[in-house]
C-alpha cells in the first residue's frame, strides 16, 4: 500500500541541524494497522507529517514516500494538496485544536466533499456503503426502497448534472453514513451539533469520521487515544479494528503506549533517535523482542494485569539529535554495546521473514 | 481512627456557577461528595479515576490551595479544615505536592539551586545560605542529578529530569507527606519507570507517606498497597490493591479495568465493557451515581445512593449488589434492567 524507503528528514534550526530521521524504512499493507511505536522525540510523529506533507517549512526531506506508484516526496504543493485530498488522511492527538469551534460538525465533514469534483465518484462508493450496511441490517423488507434510491443516484451520476443542492444533500447523505460509522448516537442530531457540545470521545470520533469521508487510501492517527480516559480509549481502539475489518481501511498508529499497540496493531515498528530499530508482527515482537531499546522499553512498562517488583528502567535520555551519537544511536544507553557500535551503523538485518533488526549483535 | 496521617471526613467541594447578569448562583459543579479517605504514616494510598472525577479537587483540598465546602480535614491528628495564615503555615511544610507538568510547575527564570533554597529559607529550615546551598547539593544528589545541575534554568533540562527537580523542590521542606498528582503523566515509559523507582526508594529513605494520583491503572498497581476508585466525586470502592485488581466488586471498578490496555497481545480485549461518558458532575444522577451506564442497573438503584459499605475482609463497595466480577456471580442476584421495567 505504503512503502517508505530511506527516509531522511533534518530540521533547520538556529542551533543547527536536528536529524530528526535517518533512514527510515516501512512498509504499510492494505487492511493493516501498523504501529509506530517509540518514546517522544523518536521521530514517530515527524515520519507521520512527512508522509502527510505536512512538515514545517524549515524541514527538508529526503529518501521516497511511494503511494499509489508515486513518490510523495517528489510532488509539487499542489499534488501533494491534491494527494491529501484524495489519498492521505490524518487524525491528531487533539481534536479540539482541530476542529474549527465556529462551524458544525456536519458542515466541516461535508466541507471537504462539497468542494470535491469527483463527488460523483465518492456517490458510487456510498452507495456500495449503504448497500452493503442496509443489507446486513435490515434484510429484504427496505430492498425496494434501497433500489429507488440507488437508481435516482445513478441517474444523476449518468446525466452528469448535480446542482448545488443535490451536490449538498448528497454530501449530507455521505457524511451522515459515516457518522454512524463510527458509531456515534443520534447522527442527524451530532450533525448540527459545534465542537464544543461533545465530549472528548465524541469528538474524536467526529475527527475520525472527517477523515474517512473520502476513502483514503492511508488513515494516519497520531496519538489519538492519548488525551482519552481509559474506557473512551478502549471504544476509540476498538473502533480503530473495527474499521480496518469492515472498511479495509490501512492505518498507521503513531502511539508511545505499548498497551495499545498490543491491543490494535497487526505489525510493529519500535523507533529510536530517528531509526526504526525493529520492526515485526506483533505477537513476535511481543515474543521475541530482539533489539535491547524494545527489551528495555517491554521492561519499563508496568502492567494493570500483574503485581511486579521492580521496573527496569532504560540508563540515561534521549539523545540530542543535533549532535546524534556515532554508529548505533542507541549505543550510549545500550547495556548490550560492544566495540563495534559506536562506529558502525547497524543495518536492518532479517532474523525471520516479517522480523526485522537494527542491530549489530544479530550481524 | 488516630494512627491515619492525612484523613478526611465527608468532604464536600461545590463550585458555584455564575451566570445572569447579577453573577448570581444559577448552579453548583459538583466535584467532590462525600470523600473521606484515611492514608497511614508510610503508606502509599492511591486515588485513581478518570477525568473530571475530581481526584484533583480531593488533592487540593487536602493541601489547603482550595477551602471545603463541607466536611472535615486532620492532618496527624489535628483539624486544618479552618487553619488559616500562620497556623497553618507549619503544616504546609509537612504536606508537598509533585505535579503532573514539570514544564509547568518550575518557574523558568529560577534556576535550579533557587528553587531548592527558597522553601528552605522561607520555612527557616536553614540558618544560612551557605547552609541552604550545602542542603540543595545533597538533594540533588538524592534525586539523582549532580550539583553542576543547581546553576541551570528549567529550560536546560528534559522532562524527567525537571520532574526530579520538582521532586527534589518537594523534598526540600522536610516533608511527612508528599502528594503525587500524575507525577509520571506526562512524561516517557522508560523514564516513568526510573521516577517512579525514585519515589520508592525516596519513600524508604525519608519515611515517607504518599497519595497518588492517577489515571492509569498499571502504575497505580505498582506503587500502591490500597486503592480508592472515585467516580463523579465520590469514592465507589476502596481495598488493597490485590482486591481492587483480582476481586473488583463495583461495576465501574471492573469496567476501568477491563478497559485498561495490557502490553500482551494475547490479552487483547473484546468489545468495551463501558460506553458512553461521564455524565456532567453538574447534573449527578439521582441515587446510585453510576447507573446511567451500569450494565446491571435497577430500579433500586435509581431511589437512594447506595453507602460506602464494607465486606468482612474490609473491601469497601459503594454498590446495592456487590458482584463478584471474578466468579460472575452475583451476591444478591439484581433484577436485570428488562426485568424491572
Amino acid at each position: 500500500m505504503l512503502e517508505v524507503e530511506d527516509l531522511r528528514v533534518v530540521f533547520h534550526t538556529y542551533a543547527g541541524e536536528v536529524k530528526a530521521l535517518d533512514g527510515v524504512n516501512l512498509t504499510l499493507n492494505r487492511r493493516e494497522i501498523l504501529g509506530l511505536v517509540g518514546e517522544s522525540g523518536c521521530g514517530k510523529s515527524v515520519t507521520a507529517l512527512a508522509i502527510a506533507g505536512l512538515l514545517p517549512e524549515n524541514a527538508s526531506a529526503n529518501g521516497q514516500i511511494i503511494l499509489g506508484g508515486r513518490n510523495l516526496l517528489a510532488l509539487s504543493r499542489e499534488e501533494m494538496r491534491q494527494a491529501r485530498l484524495k489519498d492521505i488522511a490524518v487524525v491528531f492527538q487533539d481534536p479540539t485544536t482541530y476542529l474549527n469551534p465556529v462551524f458544525q460538525i456536519g458542515f466541516q465533514i461535508t466541507e471537504a466533499l462539497i468542494s470535491d469534483r469527483q463527488i460523483y465518484e465518492r456517490q458510487m462508493i456510498n452507495q456500495r456503503l449503504q448497500e452493503l450496511e442496509e443489507d446486513q441490517r435490515r434484510g429484504d423488507r427496505d430492498s425496494q426502497q434501497i433500489e429507488m434510491d440507488r437508481a435516482k443516484l445513478q441517474h444523476s451520476v449518468e446525466s452528469g448534472k448535480l446542482s448545488r443542492g443535490e451536490a449538498k444533500g448528497l454530501a449530507r447523505q455521505i457524511a451522515l453514513e459515516y457518522l454512524k460509522l463510527v458509531q456515534l448516537p443520534e447522527p442527524e442530531r451530532i450533525f448540527k451539533m459545534y465542537p464544543f457540545e461533545l465530549s472528548g470521545g465524541m469528538r474524536q470520533r467526529a475527527m475520525i469520521a472527517m477523515a474517512l469521508v473520502r476513502r483514503p487510501k492511508v488513515l494516519l492517527a497520531d496519538e489519538i487515544s492519548t488525551a482519552l480516559d481509559v474506557t473512551v480509549q478502549a471504544q476509540i481502539l476498538a473502533l480503530l479494528r473495527e474499521l480496518r475489518d469492515r472498511i479495509d481501511a490501512s492505518i498507521i498508529l503513531v502511539t508511545h503506549d505499548l498497551a495499545v499497540v498490543s491491543e490494535v496493531c497487526d505489525r510493529v515498528a519500535v523507533m529510536y533517535a530517528g531509526n526504526v530499530v525493529e520492526v515485526a508482527e506483533l505477537r513476535e515482537l511481543f515474543a521475541n523482542p530482539l533489539h535491547p531499546y524494545t527489551q528495555g522499553l517491554m521492561a519499563a512498562v508496568p502492567r494493570p494485569d500483574r503485581s511486579s517488583v521492580k521496573l527496569q528502567s532504560i540508563k540515561g535520555s534521549v539523545p540530542d539529535l543535533i549532535y546524534p551519537p556515532t554508529g548505533c544511536r542507541f549505543h550510549p544507553r545500550c547495556p548490550k554495546a560492544f566495540a563495534s557500535c559506536p562506529s558502525t551503523k547497524p543495518p536492518l538485518i532479517a532474523v525471520q521473514k516479517e522480523h526485522g533488526v537494527e542491530c549489530l549483535l544479530y550481524g | 481512627m488516630t494512627d491515619f496521617l492525612v484523613e478526611t471526613k465527608d468532604v464536600y467541594k461545590w463550585f458555584p456557577i455564575k451566570g445572569g447578569l447579577l453573577g448570581k448562583t444559577v448552579g453548583y459543579v459538583k466535584a467532590v461528595e462525600g470523600v473521606s479517605l484515611g492514608v497511614k504514616k508510610g503508606e502509599t494510598v492511591g486515588l485513581v479515576g478518570e477525568s473530571g472525577c475530581g481526584k484533583t479537587t480531593v488533592a487540593r483540598l487536602i493541601l489547603r490551595l482550595l477551602d471545603t465546602t463541607k466536611g472535615q480535614l486532620y492532618f496527624d491528628g489535628t483539624d486544618i479544615t479552618k487553619l488559616k495564615g500562620r497556623k497553618l503555615k507549619p503544616f504546609r511544610r509537612k504536606m508537598q505536592i509533585v505535579f503532573q507538568d514539570p514544564y509547568a510547575s518550575l518557574d523558568p527564570r529560577q534556576t535550579v539551586g533557587s528553587a531548592l533554597t527558597e522553601p528552605m529559607r522561607i520555612n527557616q529550615i536553614v540558618r544560612t545560605r551557605g547552609e541552604a546551598y550545602d542542603e540543595a547539593k545533597r538533594l540533588i544528589r538524592v534525586v539523582g542529578l549532580n550539583p553542576d545541575h543547581l546553576a541551570r534554568f528549567p529550560h536546560e533540562f528534559s522532562g524527567g529530569q525537571r520532574q526530579r527537580i520538582a521532586i527534589a523542590r518537594a523534598l526540600a521542606v522536610e516533608p511527612q507527606f508528599v502528594m503525587l498528582d500524575e507525577p509520571t503523566s506526562s512524561l516517557d515509559v522508560s523514564v516513568q519507570a526510573q521516577i517512579l523507582e525514585l519515589l520508592k526508594d525516596l519513600q524508604k529513605e525519608f519515611d515517607l507517606t504518599y497519595l497518588f494520583i492517577s489515571h492509569n491503572l498499571s502504575v497505580i498497581r505498582y506503587m500502591c498497597r490500597r486503592i480508592m476508585v472515585m467516580y463523579l466525586g465520590a469514592i465507589v470502592e476502596e481495598a488493597d490493591t490485590l482486591g481492587v485488581y483480582e476481586r473488583p466488586m463495583h461495576p465501574y471498578t471492573y469496567a476501568l479495568l477491563a478497559a485498561a490496555p495490557i502490553p500482551d497481545p494475547d490479552k487483547r480485549k473484546g468489545t468495551p465493557v463501558l460506553q458512553g461518558d461521564v455524565p456532567s458532575p453538574i447534573n449527578i444522577p439521582s441515587g446510585c451515581r453510576f447507573r446511567t451506564r451500569c450494565q446491571f442497573a435497577t430500579s433500586l438503584c435509581a431511589g437512594t445512593e447506595p453507602e460506602l459499605e464494607a465486606n468482612e475482609a474490609g473491601h469497601l463497595v459503594r454498590c446495592y449488589y456487590r458482584i463478584d466480577f471474578l466468579s460472575k456471580t452475583v451476591a444478591e442476584r439484581p433484577m436485570m434492567r428488562h426485568e424491572s421495567a
